[in-house]
């Protein structure tokens, strides 16, 4: 107990939050005009500035994404000559350690950091986020889907912060045991189906994994409307209005609702992981899942070949996860350089086709994928059709809630 | 200078000063700064409400009940266990010392391999339940069930070889004279046992059932993993505050927790303060 | 028949024989002081007797029953401790009252044994005392208690003293005396210390390597033992090679003496350093090497024919001093001992 107080106790030390910084531009360590570097002209002046620096850090949140980054880093170092310094970081740390060393005016440890997408409001009122235009001077962003390309879920960041992977949840379910007829297609046939099939549904605990809290954002995205609706998808809130408003509003009452007669029928799970497991151990035979993870599971044989993904009307929560140069980073070019070969075309196919991680990317087509692969990810009638942008600070609010409204009671 | 040096309170100070001192800035610094951390908005300004909301908030009040059933629950049933082993090991029987070396060894699992091993041993659908379905049978639900019996079975398997080890000691420390004494006196096996032998390994059994206690009480990797998603103890409801940054709510559980563990203790050293008997002067 | 009759217990450990076939009786009222070296066997006898050791062999009878195949709570005896093994965490009282009520003997009764145990051990007055707040007197005044309280058909004492100071022990063991002679229970009483022994005892079962050496009174075996063993451990004495022709024999300077018995050879006898007289003598065959003055007696050691005698001389007025040569007389017949194997006596 008091080693967890010490452990708490240390990293709290470096925890305080910093005031906001925006200058136009914060990169500290710039040895050229970053303002003169356009589409046209980046690689003249990048690719001779990244040699010059000869290395660059990359830092990984994602734990399932390291045989990804390998396959990049292979590319970029033959490409350019230029060493990487990969670490795979716990992100709630990194983050605090960025946050710590930007506050002492320190140099970043990190040039290019892979960060989860939801972690932007965090870092950039930290003033960790470099103020660089990415998706504007990058060669590989022209065909960048213009929807993300200056602000993500609601909040504006220029470019400097851009998806550079995007991942869906969805209904995943093994066909061996649900037929194609009985598939749900609505949120009340989901409920209908657990009804009829007693503790074969199992719903991630939105607390303690993605899956479960992309799943109870859809579904309150599919009850409220109007006023309340409004609310729910109102992305200026902060994360204590979002607590307030879902502890507090009727408006949730729809989504009680509904979880106390799903819970009722569905197996509530520990994690992502933990739904898998159990579809693959056939105690659930359809859960709330990441189209991504699967993919992993998949290729580890941690889930059945049988195993399919469905979307549900009115769509559910699609998320993803952005690089971004930390304001002192020490390398810029070179981590400029390594973004643009991360959303290059080249690369993000072989993403997709491996990772099932979807692109940003707007010229990626799905004829690009093996047909062995494509069986396993959402089919094109539902993706992108039915994909609803996150709200993260809005999932987690309506996570905590339910464990107070639902699951305590 | 020397003459302050001379003073026989310096002096005292200065004796104390490395015992006193670690424990102050060791164990009574981050005590406080949590605290302190516990009591603070994030304007540096007082507030209550990190407390209030675990004594307000039904998620909170249940992780408490949660934890401290997750404290109780495995000692009762480890001490069941335990117990009688002690006194087997006490026998001499065939196989003895591999046995001695092997029970120990859970102790020296991590509680994250333990909850993994249950999940992948002991979850519907998993190893054990596929040995035995060509048999006709299945394990009962383990893994995320209501009553939490994974999470307090996992925590009694780790727990038997360090509760078994501490009681045993305490059946050891206990003369033999005395027991021979029970006996000579008209008392069989089981009342020497009884109205002997554990009152007097009573310290031991008691300091056993408390570090226990304690232990599994702040566990964190194996209700996380076997138990169910709700309820959650304090120690899981901790580290999710932790992760989404909450650190003066964190603060405040620990500070709610580590006074919950103390005042056990208080309990404990009060209880123990009349069996806490000298057993050397006997032999003197 | 006898209170107490052991017969032919043997204990192996192993191929180790700890104890040879033992044989002692103690009757009724007995006062029996087993006296032995450590590891000659005594402990393990005494373990036997209480039952938590079981015998190899042979056979334990008490009042006529046999009791060796019993546990120890199903026999009547009760036990003296050498580290008193008190309950700790019970009172005095509550450590008397233990066996009464393990033995189902009924309250009042109970209460009235209490009162009496504590009274002739001189505890009143001690009985809502914790063990640890006694001295060590007292603790085995209550372990002693403790015992007798349970009436029992045989105490049994475990070197009960050894762990007090030398004060302390006589004056207990001038009290064990007096209470023995009060309610005369059947005794048997395990002990290294040989003036205790001969002190507190009817009778003294000397033991050695396992084996029962001698049985007797204190007197008899201090007087005329009939092993070099009890000679020696029982006090001092010397041991004398004789040249034996009927009931005289010549001892190795030429001094002829009479023997206790006849006998025909060479003999040894054991010879007290008391029942020596020594005079100065400038005709005497023996000199004297050294002279310890004591208070009660002088002892001195005498070379004569090679060999050393010890002689004490009791109610001296002048010291002879070493280098003076010196006559010794003996008084009264000399004791032979007997040379052959060991048995089991009794």
């Amino acid at each position: 107990m008091t080693a967890r107080l010490l452990a708490i106790a240390a990293l709290a030390l470096s925890a305080t939050t910093a005031p906001v910084h925006s200058a136009e531009t914060n990169l500290k360590n710039l040895d050229f005009d970053i303002s003169k570097v356009t589409r046209e002209n980046f690689y003249d002046i990048v690719v001779p500035a990244a040699k010059a620096e000869g290395t660059v850090t990359m830092y990984n949140f994602a734990g399932s994404f390291g045989d990804a980054w390998k396959e990049l880093i292979t590319r970029f170092e033959a490409k350019y000559g230029i060493k990487v310094e990969y670490s795979d970081v716990k992100g709630a740390q990194a983050n605090q350690q960025l946050i710590a060393v930007q506050k002492a005016g320190e140099d970043a440890p990190v040039d290019a950091y892979f960060a989860g997408g939801g972690d932007y409001p965090l870092l950039s009122s930290a003033g960790v986020v470099g103020n660089v235009p990415l998706t504007t001077i990058l060669p590989n962003m022209n065909n960048y889907d213009p929807a993300l390309a200056q602000s993500l879920f609601g909040k504006p960041h220029g470019g400097a912060y851009p998806l550079v992977h995007l991942n869906q949840t969805a209904i995943g379910y093994d066909s061996a045991f649900v037929k194609p007829g009985d598939l749900p297609k609505t949120f009340d046939e989901l409920l209908a189906w657990a009804e009829k099939n007693p503790m074969r549904l199992g719903v991630t605990l939105p607390s303690k994994g993605g899956s479960g809290g992309g799943f109870i954002y859809s579904v309150a995205l599919n009850y409220l409307t109007g006023e309340c609706r409004t609310t729910l998808t109102d992305y200026t809130l902060t994360a204590e209005q979002a607590t307030d408003w879902a502890m507090a509003s009727e408006c949730l009452e729809p989504v009680w609702d509904y979880y106390r007669k799903l819970l009722g029928v569905a197996e509530l799970t520990n994690g992502n992981a933990d739904t898998l497991n159990l579809i693959n151990n056939q105690q659930l035979y359809m859960g709330t899942v990441w189209e991504d993870q699967v993919m992993t599971f998949i290729r580890d044989k941690q889930l059945p070949e049988t195993f399919r993904l469905t979307l549900l009307e009115n769509g559910q929560v699609g998320s993803g996860d952005a690089f971004f140069i930390p304001a002192n980073a020490k390398h810029v070019a070179s981590a400029l350089l390594l973004i643009d070969m991360a959303i290059g075309k080249d690369f993000q196919a072989w993403k997709l086709e491996n990772k099932a991680s979807r692109s940003p990317r707007t010229d990626l087509s799905s004829d690009l994928i093996t047909p062995e692969t494509a069986k396993y990810l959402l089919p094109a009638n539902v993706y992108p059709r039915l994909s609803a942008p996150a709200f993260w600070d809005m999932s987690k609010a309506l996570g905590e809630a339910l464990d107070e409204k639902v699951l305590s009671q | 200078m020397q003459a302050m040096l001379r003073d026989p309170k310096v002096q005292l100070a200065l004796l104390l000063l490395p015992g006193v001192g670690y424990l102050l800035v060791f164990f009574g610094g981050p005590l406080v700064s949590a605290l302190i951390g516990s009591l603070r908005l994030d304007d540096s300004s007082f507030t209550l409400q990190w407390y209030e909301r675990i004594f307000t908030r039904a998620t909170m009040l249940r992780g408490l009940k949660t934890s401290i059933y997750y404290g109780v629950a495995p000692v009762f049933v480890s001490l069941v266990v335990s117990v009688p082993l002690a006194l087997l090991i006490r026998q001499s029987f065939w196989g003895r010392k591999l046995f001695n070396g092997l029970y120990k060894l859970p102790m020296a699992v991590p509680g994250i391999i333990v909850a993994l091993m249950v999940i992948i041993l002991a979850e519907r659908g998993g190893f054990i339940d596929r040995v035995i379905a060509p048999f006709g049978l299945s394990l009962p639900k383990l893994v995320r069930d209501e009553w939490g019996i994974g999470v307090i079975l996992a925590s009694v398997w780790k727990q038997i070889p360090f509760m078994t080890l501490i009681i045993t000691s305490a059946f050891a420390g206990i003369p033999e004279d005395i027991r021979h004494a029970a006996r000579s006196l008209g008392a069989s096996r089981l009342s020497t046992f009884v109205f002997v032998e554990v009152p007097l390994a009573m310290p031991g059994i008691t300091a056993a059932i408390l570090l226990t206690f304690i232990g599994s009480m702040g566990s964190y990797a194996i209700p996380d993993i076997v138990g169910p998603p709700s309820p959650r103890p304090l120690s899981v409801l901790m580290i999710f505050e932790f992760n989404e940054g909450r650190f003066a709510q964190v603060y405040a559980m620990g500070m709610v927790l580590s006074l919950f563990a103390v005042a056990v203790l208080l309990a404990y050293y009060a209880l123990t303060a009349n069996i806490g008997v000298s057993r050397t002067k006997g032999d003197e | 028949m006898s209170e107490l009759e052991i017969s032919n217990i043997t204990k192996d450990y192993g191929a180790t024989r700890a104890l040879h076939p033992v044989s002692v009786n103690v009757e009724q009222g007995e006062f029996v002081t087993i006296l032995g070296p450590s590891g000659c066997g005594k402990s393990t006898l005494l373990r036997i007797l209480m039952g938590i050791a079981r015998p190899s062999a042979g056979e334990i009878r008490l009042a006529g029953a046999r009791i060796d195949p019993l546990p120890p709570e199903a026999r009547d005896i009760a036990m003296v401790f050498q580290s008193y093994a008190l309950f700790p965490h019970m009172s005095v009282g509550k450590n008397l009252a233990f066996g009464l009520r393990m033995k189902n003997v009924p309250k009042p009764e109970r209460a009235r044994r209490i009162e009496h145990a504590l009274e002739i051990c001189n505890l009143t007055g001690l009985v809502e005392r914790m063990p640890r707040q006694l001295s060590g007197g007292q603790q085995q005044r209550v372990a002693l208690a403790r015992a007798i309280v349970m009436q029992p058909q045989l105490l049994l004492f475990d070197e009960p003293l050894s762990n007090l100071d030398a004060k302390l022990r006589d004056t207990l063991r001038q009290e064990l005396v007096d209470l023995h002679r009060r309610i005369g229970a059947t005794s048997i009483y395990v002990t290294h210390d040989q003036a205790e022994a001969m002190a507190m005892s009817d009778r003294i079962v000397v033991m050695d390597g396992g084996r029962v050496v001698e049985v007797g009174t204190p007197l008899d075996l201090y007087r005329a033992p009939t092993r070099a063993f009890t000679a020696g451990f029982l006090g001092q004495t010397n041991l004398i090679t004789a040249d034996a022709d009927g009931d005289r024999a010549r001892l190795p300077w030429g001094q002829i003496v009479v023997l206790s018995a006849p006998a025909k050879g060479t003999v040894r006898v054991s010879v007290r350093p008391e029942t020596i007289a020594i005079q100065q003598d400038e005709a005497g065959v023996g000199t004297v090497t050294s002279v310890s003055f004591m208070g009660a007696h002088a002892l001195y050691t005498v070379g004569i024919a090679g060999t050393t005698l010890k002689v004490s001389q009791a109610g001296t007025e002048s010291l002879i001093a070493a280098g003076n040569r010196v006559s010794l007389a003996f008084n009264g017949p000399l004791h032979l001992l007997v040379e052959r194997k060991l048995q089991e006596a009794a």
